[in-house]
């Protein structure tokens, strides 16, 4: 019989384990369709959420329009919106709209309102222009160019729907009186933009938190399979016995790893199918637009894929290296968890909360940084266009998924020498 | 013609000697008896001899060929059941033995079979082939690992403790497979705490003490030799300096 057969009847035989072992149904395949089904469920619910107000909430108004003789159009839109605010079947009720024309500057700018935001988290903002009575009352035409008068609506990403809430709000008013259109020229659009900075990779947006969860669950997925395939054959001394087959150690290593790989596979063609269902309720939802960056393409549906497999084979590395070096499968289990969980959560909760500052440059020593980096700028790029490593989203993705690569290579020669050591079965 | 050659093997984990310069020939069709307190040194030698580990130095052949040089083709001949060891749970007692079996890779998948079945006759758990071996007691287990150990037609079985840890009935049957697989000229190196049992099969007997091997013969030779009733007086003499 060939060592290829051999290596077969050994995939064989631990996958047909694996599929006897009800942990790895729960793991691989119900994990990821009930995480993203939360996650769908939960969009779903605060979309209704949405739409019924936003009570408490502080908006932030900032009107330079200088007027003219007559009228300032951008104090009208703040007591529209204000009077709005009253009305309990308006998206606005009990919104709390903090006026700021009297405390700044008439003369800011796009940088100073960036400023503004990220030093006193002025978010979301309404921005009236200094000119923007004056644009709106005349033709809209000067040298032959149209011009038309904008209201913008910046916002940081954890404030995602509310700003889009707001945009549509605005976008009611300007159409309604005194606004009416009197000829068709006389139109005023609303602008809205997400703001990020340079050298934070945010994901403060509800949505980040989903590739936190993917990321974590692809370390998850290969424990309870590689646990048991070497820790547990340690314990039970099955693993003397297949040692002492006529097959080398590297050909035994072999065949474990294609059965956890096809589990890994497996696991992340089932997480894409979470995903699809996750995308189909997300742009399902009312209150989501493309100017929240989220597009999942073929391309994308592929990255994921990509990511969730290298994490998971990284993972598997990882895990035969622990499980070679404990004498039961609890404590490996339980060394591997350690090990795979604690990492994660530190990177998870500082990207969620702050995204990866400079000064944390060195969470990219963890793997899962890259990760969750490429899951992040995959899944929102304009979210994270303005604050590539590279200076372009796609070539941030290459990089981090070459790490990851990386990662996984030397994972996977670390464990082939963990697992030749005679330490192997002599406890 | 001789299964085992050993020429002063030694193994030494950091400060411990698990072997001390043993020197051992077993002759091929011949049931020896490794006997030994805990931690003598009878799995290290084993270990050694089917290339789990390393000796430190010395010699080992199995059926003539060097153990460092030639493992692949001794393990072709050659079975372990090793101590403690367990079966897989999640698969059926004829899965069990059927991939061991195919992993092995000596026998033919239409041969393995029958051999399967014919195992399973032998050990008694005919009807019980297709269940989990999760649902199986501890004799039934044992069978199931003895089975295993011989499906692929080994010249050379180590049994390490087959009979610990399983009832009367069970340990009966696992010692008549033995002595049907003796009869078949095959070597079996049995190791056990059980003196009955080595009295009754093994044709030789070598005493392990300390990673030394301080007595080798038949039972009847030692218990000549050492002046002793029996072969439990021989081990107890020699294990502990104490007359039997």
């Amino acid at each position: 019989m060939s060592y290829k057969k051999q290596i077969f009847t050994l995939i064989k035989q631990e996958l047909r384990q694996a599929f006897r072992t009800k942990n790895i149904y729960l793991v691989i395949l119900v994990m990821p369709l009930f995480l993203w089904g939360l996650q769908s469920g939960i969009m779903y619910f605060t979309s209704e959420t949405i739409d019924s107000g936003y009570e408490g909430k502080d908006l932030y108004f900032l009107n330079t329009d200088e007027g003219n003789t007559t009228t300032n159009l951008g104090e009208e839109i703040n007591q529209v919106l204000s009077l709005l605010t009253t009305m309990n079947e308006s998206q606005m009720y009990k919104v709390n709209v903090i006026d700021l024309s009297s405390i700044l500057y008439h003369d800011i700018n796009s940088d100073g309102i960036y400023d503004l935001i990220k030093e006193n988290d002025y978010s979301p903002l309404v921005f009236i222009p200094n000119n923007f009575t004056s644009l709106y009352s005349s033709f809209n035409v000067s040298d032959g160019e149209v011009l038309i008068p904008e209201v913008s609506v910046y916002y940081l990403p954890a404030d995602n729907y509310f700003g889009m809430a707001i945009k549509n709000t605005i976008d009611g008013i300007v159409y309604a009186p005194p606004f009416t259109m009197v000829s068709y020229e006389k139109v005023t659009s609303t602008k809205i933009e997400m703001v990020t900075f340079e050298g934070e990779e945010n994901a403060e947006s509800m949505i980040g938190f989903i590739t936190f969860l993917s990321v974590m669950l692809a370390l998850i997925a290969p424990a309870s399979y590689v646990t048991a395939s070497f820790a547990g054959e340690r314990e039970k001394k099955t693993m003397e016995s297949l040692l002492v087959l006529p097959m080398k150690r590297i050909d035994i290593l072999i065949g474990k790893l294609i059965a956890g790989s096809f589990l890994a596979v497996l696991f992340s063609a089932v997480n894409l199918i979470g995903v699809a269902f996750f995308s189909f309720t997300v742009n399902s939802s009312t209150v989501l637009s493309d100017d929240a960056g989220f597009e999942l393409s073929p391309a994308i549906y592929l990255m994921i894929f990509v990511v969730m497999l290298f994490t998971s084979f990284a993972a598997l590395g990882l895990g035969i290296s622990i499980s070679s070096l404990m004498s039961d499968q609890k404590t490996a289990e339980t060394t591997y968890m350690l090990t795979m969980i604690l990492p994660i959560n530190i990177v998870g909760l500082i990207v969620l909360l702050q995204g990866v500052p400079e000064t944390l440059s060195w969470l990219y020593l963890i793997p899962w940084t890259h990760s969750m980096a490429v899951m992040n700028k995959g899944v929102f790029p304009k979210t994270y266009a303005n604050s590539s490593l590279t200076g372009s989203v796609t070539l941030d993705i290459v990089f981090h998924l070459g790490v990851l690569l990386i990662f996984v290579i030397i994972s996977m020669v670390v464990a082939s020498k963990i697992f030749d050591r005679e330490g192997v079965v002599s406890n | 013609m001789n299964a085992i050659e050993v020429r002063d093997l030694r193994k030494e984990f950091k400060e411990i000697t698990a072997l001390d310069d043993v020197t051992l020939r077993i002759k091929e069709g011949e049931v020896f008896g490794l006997l030994g307190p805990n931690g003598a040194g009878k799995t290290t030698l084993i270990r050694v001899l089917v290339g789990l580990i390393k000796a430190s130095s010395g010699e080992a052949k199995v059926f003539n060929l060097d153990v460092n040089e030639n493992i692949m083709e001794i393990r072709k001949r050659v079975s372990l059941l090793p101590q403690d060891c367990q079966t897989y749970e999640k698969l059926t007692a004829f899965e069990n033995i059927f991939y061991y079996g195919q992993m092995h890779g000596t026998l033919s998948d239409e041969d393995l079979r029958k051999r399967t079945n014919d195992l399973i006759d032998l050990i008694g758990l005919r009807g019980r082939e297709n269940d989990l071996t999760k649902h199986f007691s501890g004799g039934m287990k044992r069978k199931v690992l003895v089975a295993r150990a011989v499906v692929m037609d080994p010249d050379l079985i180590f049994l390490d403790e087959p009979t610990t840890g399983i009832d009367v009935l069970g340990a009966r049957t696992v010692r008549k497979l033995i002595k049907e697989l003796a009869g078949m000229k095959k070597t079996i190196i049995l190791t056990t705490h059980d003196l009955n049992e080595v009295a009754e099969l093994c044709d030789r007997v070598g005493i392990l003490v300390s990673g030394e091997l301080v007595a080798i013969g038949t039972p009847k030779e030692l218990e000549e030799k050492f002046k002793q009733a029996n072969l439990e007086d021989v081990f107890v003499a020699l294990s502990t300096g104490e007359e039997g």
